[in-house]
């Protein structure tokens, strides 16, 4: 009689659950195909169960006749189910070419639920007594119809699952086909305790079918996230703790009762306490060890996994620098992952990508994975730092601004999953991998797994990345970004250490720099310097180095480079400034030139390299400026055919950047010559002449080197004669622009002494000429020259007061000048209309008298 | 090769179809910005890669969106003919897979031709498979379609963009069953398919119709007037499964004491529509098919470019189809007045309540067009629907810019308004024409009409002229403020539309042709259908 209240039980169980969960499936949707498909299956399972109960409380009630006629019912019931098992595995799938399958299992039900009703003793003949006390039935001749019909549609169901469970690569599909392969193998079990007479009586088909049901309630409304294995290793910990419990229990009461201890009264309940409190604590240690054991039977991967963490945070105090640190942590992933690629994207320095470090990058032969911090994929990971499967990426609308390009890169490498690398909400790189060796598809719970050891592993990094910041900061410029001179020096010794030979540097100047600045303000100045500096970058070779030198110098430093190869740098330099000019990509009117001295030797001696380039930059600084400058004048006259006022002083501008001192002084010469030539009687084209002339008498000292030209101390012999040279260097340039070469001679004669003697100081220079050999014009300047060098500040001296000047005229007048000329200043002087720019005595200091 | 609904069937992730295809309606505007930032990004890539391109940017390379829009000019089909009306495919941004012909409107070009890349023509479909979900569904993630699920074609064939997109790349997306099959179809002129469809849908089912309204509308009127071919019903007697559907369909019609409509033999999952039809005829195909139909918007230079959603509120826009500008009308009409003018264009975080905006398109995805003016108005009815939770604008077909009836710059009298009117003055009607014509310095509009009797004519015009000063309030106060009744009725000849049809089609003109355009038809057409009379 047990055994039928049991089977009363089970049955009721079975048909409870069922209703239940027919009630929330159809309460979620009634017009889903596959909701619909579960339900008619757990209904048709309701049919079969309410039929065996029937038969249950027939052989309760000692109703034989009852009894067959539900039995008989229960062939089309089970076969029904088992056809809707099939039906549902269809829906489930999607299977169109099972459709007709499908609909003929539904005559198929049709004809047993007609055949069971007309012709039931064909498959049930008589009943006879269980010895559970369950009247059973003997099978009648056409029995295995529908038991072959049952199993042939369970066997494509299974067919039909397997085959789909081996193709898929998809999580959360695989987990759902477990759940229903499972299902399909409880049912298979309890169907088959059928076929067994002395298992007969028994409820173990309808155990089984519970069992499922409950597993089904369970995917359902846990949403299938957890995985099959996770549930077998989850139960089996559990089960064994109670295992374990229960033998400590039983062994604990079984000493008792042996007598071995005596315990009466509250020896009893502290006992109990004891034990009790014993097992509590031990609970999660025991629970813990156990699970290390399962994981290790089920998990072999997390074990390695949590080792390799383990050697990780211990070797992670040793790491000094974000290449070591990379590559350790690309070799444990490589180690341990069981992938068959792994792709470390690492967010740039400079935070414009993420891309793969350099070690990495020569593994992949140069293989260009990048993402874009404005990807899609950045923006996900900011909001949800959680792995992974890129397939499942694509499917979210976020990825809608995917571009095309960025699909198939990794769609070339075959990336499967991808792990953010987050610190506190920023990702400083991205981990991708391919495919698992095993040829499995990951499982989510494989996934967390890995990002455990991601996570760290971005901890480590991004202190690596930090210590990199740091020490960037410390060797570079911050204005370029590029090296400072220290990298130089470093980078120098770190080449001979390795045994490099030759060694090649190109020393940079940025030409005419400072009226760049003054023009344009310091802003634009920085723009340039910046625009220079990334031309470099992209002109050089990847192991160069690009150094700031000064303020407008760069430097490119070549290792292993002799002299031509240092030269092919140079040229590519030249060629893509010149592009960039031609573009006007900088951030000034005018082009940006760049001096170069190239030099390249082996020696143990930078010092040696450096002077060497920098006395060939100091050569190609006077080609550059000569060439520069008739090309500005060139121009100027091809394009607007006559020079204005304004282009000249431009020009003159010019020079006087160069020469902190000469601030104003060209224009002033131009004022000063004015004056005395309207007092001297000249006119119209003559006064024009004196005042280009004027203007540009000191055009040649752009040939002359700043430091010269600015020098406090006094100069040497050399210096001198380079500072004679530029009357000459001013006429030159001056003859090769048409319009100026009728001025081309007064500017060359504005240092000549009217006496003509040349062993007198000053000393009458370039020709020694005298007298009226001079042009008037000449002397002209030649006396406004000398006033306004007396009275401005120079690097050795203040400015002259103006009767110290007024003396100086006079003591000069047919010495040094003109006379005629001196006197016709001293008058202008004497009435004061010649005016002394207040700037120049206060620039000096405070106003003399 | 993107993913798609039959790829995510075969590898058991049905939940993430709702995913791929309508999860656009969960992102933010903000979000919805990105990705159409960042897809006009690419498409400025491609554009300054290829001849067309660099014709259209002038040499130009615009590095965001608000840089686009202030130096790239708008253009039309005219400024992209020389190229693509002789298929030049080396001169665009990505090699076509396939080209779509389109007709446009009567007498602006006898067809024009559109080059779809695999990229565009997949995104066509994902976003008309969306609206296709959207239509069946009735809540969020509600998806009842299914494999198999049979789709009644009434559509013109390839290489129209209904066959192209609707049939082949649906199909790419979704495994349906066209009845007739499409390859059959193409065979069949319009008429024969759809009686092959019915004939076929009666033992297949018919679980989705996408289409023209008065399709539906048509075989309803057919089944409750019992014009059926009762010769066709005969055959369907052989069949089992037609005959259970028929004699389903008779017990239903009979219990509610009524004729028998095509909701009692069919009920179909989803029926969708583009065009003005589907607003107007609303009504009427839920009465005769039982469900609503939802609507759609999609032109051949864009694509599919937005769908209502499950609870047929207004429009959304797809996000990641083509990068959409909105011309507001103002500027739409200083830029008719003076064409020299650069009109201001706002983009889809720009947009108020109420407005309404020409529509100016970019296509993503590696098509030819850039700042193409579609012209069409679009009215902005909701910056967000609170009731479902979208965060993104919705709008409604306001009409085509052309086809505007102003009258005396009081009114502008759509051809929505215009057949809404006709159709609820409950004259029976075949077809019609709207005119805006002058005579002694007043401005009025021309209705003719092709009334299937001549009863009533004289109401009609009442009652049109009632309807009209009820849909619209600024043509109400034309007549209580000015006393002006701007409207004039001529009833056509019965059946001159379908000469006219029949005239053009011996005639061999463009499928698209064979009707007279509703609004405004140039005096050569007006002249061809006075003679049809």
């Amino acid at each position: 009689m047990l055994t039928i209240y049991l089977s009363l039980l089970v049955k009721g169980l079975v048909l409870i659950s069922s209703l239940i969960l027919i009630t929330f499936i159809l309460k979620q949707s009634t017009r889903r195909p596959i909701n619909r498909a579960m339900a008619s299956y757990l209904c048709t399972l309701v049919f079969w169960q309410v039929f065996s109960l029937m038969v249950s409380i027939s052989s309760f009630l000692d109703l034989p006749q009852q009894a067959i006629y539900w039995y008989r019912l229960q062939v089309a019931g089970s076969t029904g189910y088992f056809i809707m098992f099939f039906a549902l595995v269809t829906t489930f799938r999607n299977a169109t070419d099972r459709y007709r399958l499908r609909t003929l299992g539904y005559y198929i039900i049709l004809f047993f639920a007609a055949a069971s009703l007309l012709f039931g003793q064909v498959f049930m003949t008589e009943l006879s007594r269980h010895s559970t006390g369950l009247l059973v039935p003997s099978f009648g001749p056409l029995i295995f119809l529908p038991g072959l019909v049952s199993f042939l549609y369970l066997g494509f169901s299974f067919h039909d699952l397997w085959r789909d469970y081996k193709k898929s690569r998809h999580t959360i599909a695989r987990n759902r086909l477990s759940f229903l392969l499972l299902c399909a193998f409880l049912v298979l079990i309890g169907a088959l305790s059928n076929l067994n007479p002395l298992l007969q009586g028994y409820p173990i088909d309808s155990l089984f079918i519970l069992l499922h049901v409950l597993l089904l309630s369970y995917a359902i409304f846990r949403h299938q996230l957890l995985e099959i294995q996770v549930i077998f290793r989850v139960g089996l910990v559990h089960s064994l703790l109670v295992v374990f419990i229960s033998a400590l229990v039983l062994l604990a009461v079984t000493v008792i009762k042996m007598g071995m201890f005596n315990l009466t009264g509250y020896a009893v309940i502290i006992t109990s306490i004891l034990v009790l409190g014993l097992t509590f604590f031990s609970f999660r240690t025991l629970r813990e060890e156990l699970q290390k054991y399962i994981d290790r039977i089920f998990l072999p991967e997390k074990t390695r996994l949590y080792s390799a963490l383990e050697e990780m945070m211990e070797n992670g105090s040793s790491i000094t620098s974000l290449e070591s640190t990379l590559d350790k942590i690309y070799l444990l992933c490589k180690e341990n992952f069981q992938v068959d690629s792994i792709y470390l994207l690492v967010k740039n320095i400079s935070g414009e990508d993420y891309s793969l470090w350099e070690t990495q990058r020569q593994q992949k032969s140069g293989e260009n994975f990048r993402v874009s911090p404005d990807s899609p994929l950045v923006h996900w990971f900011e909001k949800k730092a959680s792995p992974q499967l890129f397939s499942e990426l694509l499917v979210m609308p976020e990825f809608k601004g995917m571009w095309k390009s960025e699909i198939a890169q990794f769609m070339r490498n075959q990336i499967e999953a991808v792990f953010p690398l987050s610190v506190k909400g920023e990702i400083i790189g991205i981990l991708c991998t391919g495919p698992r060796l095993n040829g499995r598809p990951f499982t989510r719970h494989y996934l967390q797994t890995i990002q455990i050891f991601v996570q760290q592993a971005a901890v480590l990094i991004k202190n690596a990345f930090l210590y990199e910041q740091t020490r960037l900061l410390s060797i570079t410029d911050p204005l370029t970004g590029t090296y400072n001179r220290r990298m130089l020096q470093d980078s120098f010794l770190y080449e001979r250490k390795k045994g490099n030979n030759s060694t090649g540097l190109i020393l940079m100047d940025i030409y005419n720099f400072k009226y760049f600045n003054e023009r344009y303000g310091h802003q634009a100045g920085d723009k340039v310097l910046q625009d220079v500096a990334s031309l470099l970058k992209e002109s050089i070779r990847s192991k160069d180095l690009v150094i700031r030198y000064g303020g407008d110098e760069f430097a490119v430093f070549l290792p292993e480079a002799d002299l031509s190869e240092a030269r092919l740098v140079a040229e590519r330099i030249h060629n893509n400034l010149a592009k960039r000019n031609k573009n006007k990509c900088f951030a000034v009117e005018e082009e940006v030139i760049l001096k170069q001295g190239v030099y390249s030797a082996q020696t143990d001696n930078l010092d040696e390299i450096i002077s060497e380039a920098d006395k060939r930059l100091f050569e190609d600084q006077k080609k550059v400026d000569r060439k520069q400058l008739l090309n500005v004048l060139e121009n100027n006259v091809r394009e607007k055919k006559s020079f204005s006022e304004q282009t000249v002083l431009a020009l003159a501008k010019a020079v006087e950047v160069r020469d902190p001192y000469a601030r104003g002084h060209s224009e002033r010469v131009k004022d000063y010559s004015l004056k005395i030539g309207k007092e001297m009687g000249l006119y119209g084209p003559q006064l024009d002449k004196l005042s280009h002339a004027a203007l540009l008498h000191d055009i040649g000292k752009i040939g002359i080197p700043a430091e010269i030209l600015g020098k406090k101390k006094p100069l040497t012999e050399e210096e001198m004669r380079l500072i004679k040279l530029h009357p000459v260097l001013s006429a030159e340039i001056l003859r090769e622009v048409e319009m100026f070469k009728d001025i081309a001679d007064l500017v060359l004669y504005h240092h000549e002494r009217y006496d003509g003697r040349v062993s007198s100081f000053p000393m009458g220079y370039p020709h020694g000429l005298k007298g009226e050999e001079i042009p008037l014009l000449s002397r002209i300047i030649a006396i406004a020259d000398a006033f306004d060098a007396m009275t401005s500040s120079r690097p050795y001296r203040q400015p002259l007061s103006l009767s110290s000047v007024e003396s100086i005229i006079k003591q000069e007048a047919g010495k040094q000048f003109d006379a005629q000329v001196a006197a016709t200043l001293l008058s202008l002087i004497k009435r004061k209309d010649i005016n002394i720019p207040k700037e120049n005595y206060l620039y000096a200091g405070g106003l003399k008298s | 090769m993107s993913t798609t609904a039959r790829q995510l069937l075969k590898e058991g992730r049905q939940e993430e179809i709702w995913t791929y295809y309508c999860g656009y309606l969960d992102l933010s505007m903000e979000e919805t910005m990105k990705i159409q930032r960042r897809l006009l990004h690419e498409q400025i890539q491609l554009m300054s890669g290829c001849i067309l391109g660099q014709e259209i940017f002038k040499g130009c390379k615009p590095e965001s969106a608000e840089e686009f829009i202030e130096t790239v000019p708008l253009t039309s089909y005219e400024d992209y003919a020389h190229y693509l009306l002789e298929k030049k495919e080396e001169v665009l941004p990505e090699k076509p897979r396939c080209w779509l012909r389109t007709s446009g409107r009567s007498g602006e070009y006898p067809m024009k031709w559109v080059p779809y890349t695999h990229r565009f023509w997949e995104k066509a479909g994902q976003n008309g498979f969306a609206a296709m979900v959207f239509g069946s569904a009735s809540k969020r993630g509600d998806i009842i379609l299914q494999p198999e699920d049979t789709v009644l074609f009434t559509l013109a064939p390839k290489p129209y963009m209904s066959g192209e997109i609707m049939v082949d790349a649906i199909l790419h997306h979704f495994p349906f069953k066209f009845l007739p099959s499409p390859e059959e179809a193409e065979k069949m002129d319009f008429y024969q398919r759809i009686e092959e469809a019915l004939q076929l849908s009666f033992s297949e089912g018919l679980d989705v119709f996408y289409g023209i309204a008065s399709i539906l509308v048509a075989i309803g009127r057919k089944f409750e007037e019992g014009s059926g071919d009762k010769k066709k019903y005969a055959s369907l007697l052989l069949k089992p499964k037609a005959l259970i559907r028929l004699i389903n369909g008779i017990i239903n019609s009979r219990r509610e004491k009524r004729a028998l409509l095509p909701r009692d033999i069919w009920q179909p999952k989803l029926l969708a529509m583009g065009g003005m039809d589907c607003d107007i005829f609303r009504e009427t195909v839920k009465y005769y098919w039982g469900g609503n139909p939802i609507e759609g918007y999609g032109i051949t230079e864009a694509g599919i470019l937005s769908s209502q959603t499950w609870n047929r509120k207004g429009q959304v826009f797809f996000p990641d189809i083509n990068f959409l500008e909105f011309m507001p009308l103002e500027e739409h009409l200083k830029v008719k007045e003076d064409p020299g003018y650069t009109p201001k264009t706002y983009m889809m975080d720009q947009l108020k309540v109420g407005e309404i905006y020409e529509l100016v398109i970019t296509n993503f995805l590696g098509g030819p067009f850039m700042r193409y003016r579609v012209g069409d108005l679009v009215q902005i009815v909701a910056l967000e629907d609170s009731e479902i939770g979208i965060e993104l604008p919705h709008m409604k077909f306001y009409s085509r810019a052309d086809d505007l009836i102003d009258i005396a710059g009081f009114t502008r009298l759509t051809e929505y308004i215009i057949w809404k009117a006709i159709q609820e003055s409950g004259i029976q009607y075949t077809d019609w024409v709207a005119c805006k014509e002058s005579r002694k310095d007043k401005t009025f509009l021309h209705i003719y009409l092709d009334i299937k009797s001549s009863e009533g004519e004289e109401k009609a015009v009442e009652m049109i002229h009632g309807r009209l000063a009820q849909l619209d309030a600024d043509y109400a106060d034309l007549s209580k403020m000015l006393g002006i009744k701007p409207l004039k009725v001529t009833f056509l000849e019965p059946g001159a539309f379908q000469r006219y049809i029949e005239k053009m089609m011996n005639e061999g003109a463009d499928l698209a042709h064979l009707k007279p355009p509703r609004i405004n038809p140039s005096p050569k057409v007006m002249e061809r259908l006075m003679q049809s009379t």
